[in-house]
């Protein structure tokens, strides 16, 4: 270890490794997390009681601040796109793009950007907290298993709440997008409204809904490894945060290419 | 430790989502169709162009139905659809495909007939025409810009052709100016004109012309008169001769006046004569303006393609 | 001087918990090398030794949080080194574990925290388990304090609720990390006297891991000093006193400066 580690390269190639390992053994880590988390979901209707204000959280107190983006994004999406169509004539099928964008993509994606923000962030840092105080270890000691206690219900609380949200989301984008149609493009509701009946179909909104939970288990795995993963001082529960919400945009992203290419074949 | 407060607020969540979701699919999919009644038509065509199981079909743009199965049949593509009942499918309708690139969700339209005609039995097939769908108008439009770039090309040099015909140059031109000539092949049909004569009037057959030694004596004559042409015309000696040596001009003026036969017909039973349309140059800057115009809007269809394909993934990945 | 032998018999007979040969490494520091102890059943024991010796270590291989680079740990007779699960978790049940911060959950109140180890085993009702928790906690001197939360407290009172949340449990060991840490001589006294109780009227076997001599002496009937990755000493408290080796001597010798202050 010593004789390479004394050149430039040798370092450069010894620091590469260890991102390297470091990151395979973060994936399996987490692989093995969700496997745990999922044989605990056996469990759900004794632990009631830590799952549903998991729900509330995610879900119910989410859902103003999802909906005021949701809104704006219904808003610059028609905007948007209708000075585009206006030149073609075609104001009328603003519907259409606003409706199929935010079932399709943009419901999900940024529901998930916000639940990342608002929940992950907060999952990651909650737990992180409890493991360099201890809590963790405390938890263990009383026979309660973390993965049980503070995992689960976290993980069921994103897969099944963030897909609810997205309906919000998508409804209140989509009435963003009528308000901007009739007050910029002179698109009467009705108008708007059969325009999205005729393009949308219950395809697009099943295929984001699915998306949207497939983003909440990694939002809650990644937030919830992280926090348990984290060790030393109080100063690592502000780095151990960032990370987490880093890795979860990214993995977001990233699956969000695959899920979507999955439903082109 | 849940208090009930918190189950009351999930729950209310949850249950308010469903119910929107539940609405949004009703009004989208309009799931009282379930419960209607529907007949099952057919129709084949040449290619799917998108189409899909659950692709809208409209009767003259009006919803009356859905695709039910797209296959492959005996090197066809079979649609079947169901459209609702009570709505008249009547003969002499015909069904289309119209694409749509820009959301990949191409519908059947179904034109209406009048009432008047008797409706086709149920499980029919309709028929159908294959619109072209945008790509290949474009290969058309192109196909067809390259024809008239030819025809330009061959008008033009039938301008030169033409003029050059008037000023007595070339071969044709002679042709039509050089009176000796003229003369010498006038005689040379005369008396071509004389043999057919006497066949035609039944004096001597195939047999007779070889006993016949008058006959034979004209043919002779003929025959020698026409050599003397043949040989001015194989010392390439201007007018015919140049006509048979040079093998360009002949194939340029066949074509030139076939086409020119057809166009320049036209314009003189138009407009006036074959001069006009020779010294006539503004006409022709005409046609050049037309071509370029053309052209650029032919090129500005290759430019919005990309754009459209563009647009069309963007709101696709959506 | 108690012998560090390993006779099959001794293990059996009294032995709540063996540490055979425990090596662990951390980041590249070897902090346990061979570690050899044993604590009998209804003593208490201290585990004494500078910071950073691997004290705490210890006590979390003991009760099965992290898991040894090699040796092995018995406790009751059975062997705790590899297993998980279930099989854990059952050897972990007859242990508790009081922590230095005290480890409260703080989106808890003090009661629910008392109970939570009950609650979540779902054995007891919740009348039963709120009359467990207001015994705990009028053991450890805080009646009617259960619908505070953890942040409202001191660390004094907040260690007091960790006692009462390990003993909620009615384990057979209580493992003490740094029980009079960070506190003011006045509640270290009173947490003493708690441990002391715990081992006289309760019997409970009780492992104390602490750098505080004053709180050895007072509440062990059995010392172990690690130094170095080993026990390097361990005795009944005057045998620690009266001890030759010099690291010990070194170790106790601003106590025993203290103490002697105090006699006069």
């Amino acid at each position: 270890m010593s004789e390479p580690g004394k050149t430039k390269f040798g370092r450069c190639f010894i620091a590469l490794g260890n991102g390297l390992l470091n990151f395979f053994q973060t994936v399996g880590e987490m692989s093995q997390l969700l496997a745990a988390t999922i044989l605990w979901c056996r469990a759900v209707f004794k632990n009631l009681d830590k799952v549903l204000p998991q729900m509330g959280k995610i879900g119910a107190d989410t859902l103003p601040i999802a909906s005021l983006t949701a809104v704006f994004v219904g808003f610059v999406l028609a905007l948007q796109t209708g000075v585009a169509l206006k030149e073609f004539g075609q104001e009328e099928s603003i519907g259409a793009v606003v409706s199929l964008s935010m079932a399709r993509e943009l419901g999900p994606v940024l529901t998930a950007i916000l639940v990342i923000g608002r929940i992950g962030a907060a999952i990651t840092a909650e737990i992180a907290t409890m493991s360099v105080s201890e809590e963790i270890d405390a938890l263990k000691t009383l026979g309660i298993n973390p993965v049980r206690y503070l995992v689960m219900p976290r993980f069921l609380a994103c897969l099944t709440m963030l897909p609810v949200l997205v309906i919000y989301v998508n409804l209140v984008g989509m009435i963003g997008g009528a308000a901007v149609s009739k007050a910029n493009f002179g698109v009467p509701f009705m108008v708007y409204i059969e325009n999205v009946e005729e393009w949308l179909t219950f395809e697009d909104i099943a295929k984001g809904l699915v998306k949207a939970a497939v983003f909440g288990v990694i939002i809650s795995i990644v937030s919830c490894h992280r926090g348990l993963a984290t060790v030393g001082g109080p100063g690592e529960v502000g780095l151990a945060t960032t990370n987490s919400v880093v890795f979860s945009f990214v993995s977001v992203y990233i699956f969000n290419y695959f899920v979507t290419r999955l439903w082109l074949e | 430790m849940a208090s009930p407060a918190q189950a009351k607020k999930v729950g209310i969540f949850f249950i308010v989502g469903m119910v929107i979701l539940g609405l949004i699919t009703f009004r989208v999919e309009q799931v009282g169709r379930f419960f209607k009644k529907r007949d099952e038509y057919k129709a084949y065509f040449q290619g799917s162009k998108g189409l899909k199981r659950g692709s809208k079909v409209s009767l003259s743009g009006v919803n009356v139905g859905e695709v039910r199965n797209v296959s492959v049949e005996e090197g066809k593509i079979l649609v079947t659809m169901a459209i609702d009942k009570g709505i008249p499918i009547r003969e002499g309708s015909f069904a289309i495909i119209v694409p749509d690139f820009l959301f990949g969700k191409s519908y059947v339209d179904i034109n209406l007939v009048p009432p008047d005609r008797p409706r086709l039995p149920l499980g029919s097939v309709i028929d159908s025409v294959d619109v072209p769908g945008f790509s290949d108008m474009l290969v058309r439009f192109d196909e067809a810009m390259s024809s008239i770039e030819t025809l330009t090309e061959t008008l033009e040099s039938a301008r030169v052709i033409l003029a050059r015909l008037e000023n007595g140059e070339g071969a044709m031109g002679r042709l039509f100016t050089d009176e000796e000539i003229f003369d010498e092949l006038k005689e040379a049909v005369t008396n071509a004109n004389d043999i057919m004569g006497k066949m035609s009037r039944g004096e001597g057959t195939i047999g007779k012309l070889l006993e016949d030694d008058k006959l034979f004596e004209d043919l002779k004559e003929t025959v020698s008169n026409a050599n003397i042409i043949v040989a001015k015309m194989s010392k390439g000696e201007g007018t015919m001769g140049k006509l048979i040596t040079d093998e360009t001009l002949f194939t340029d003026l066949k074509g030139a006046v076939e086409n020119a036969n057809i166009i320049l017909g036209r314009m003189v039973r138009g407009e006036g004569t074959l001069g006009k349309l020779v010294r006539d140059e503004d006409l022709y800057e005409d046609l050049q303006n037309m071509m370029a115009n053309l052209t650029e809007t032919v090129n500005g269809f290759r430019a919005i393609m990309p754009q459209g394909a563009f647009t069309s993934v963007i709101y696709s990945s959506f | 001087m108690v012998g560090i032998g390993l006779d099959a018999k001794e293990t059996l007979n009294g032995t709540a918990i063996e540490v055979r040969q425990l090596h662990r490494w951390f980041r590249g520091n070897h902090v346990l090398r061979g570690l050899d102890l044993k604590i009998r059943e209804g003593t208490a024991t201290a585990i004494v030794g500078s910071s950073g010796a691997g004290k705490s270590v210890l006590l979390k291989h003991m009760i099965g949080l992290t898991k040894p680079d090699s040796g092995s740990i018995f406790v009751f007779g059975e062997e705790l080194t590899g297993k998980t699960g279930m099989a854990l978790e059952a050897i972990q049940r007859r242990f508790a574990m009081v922590f230095q911060g005290s480890a409260l959950l703080n989106s808890l109140t003090v009661g629910q925290n008392v109970g939570l180890g009950l609650t979540e085993e779902r054995r007891l009702s919740r009348k039963q388990v709120d009359d467990i928790v207001r015994e705990k906690l009028a053991l450890v001197g805080l009646e009617g304090k259960e619908s505070q939360l953890p942040g409202e407290l001191s660390g004094g009172m907040k260690k007091r609720v960790g006692i009462a949340r390990a003993l909620a449990m009615d384990p057979d060991i209580i493992l003490f990390d740094e029980p009079t840490t960070g506190l003011d001589p006045v509640m270290a006294e009173r947490i003493d006297t708690l441990m002391a109780d715990l081992k006289n009227k309760l019997r409970k076997t009780t492992v104390i891991v602490t750098h505080d001599m004053d709180s050895a002496f007072k509440t062990s009937d059995h010392i172990a000093m690690i130094y170095e990755g080993k026990i390097i000493e361990q005795g009944s408290p005057e045998e620690f006193w009266r001890s030759t080796n010099p690291t010990i001597e070194q170790f106790i010798s601003r106590f025993k400066r203290h103490g002697t202050e105090e006699g006069l």
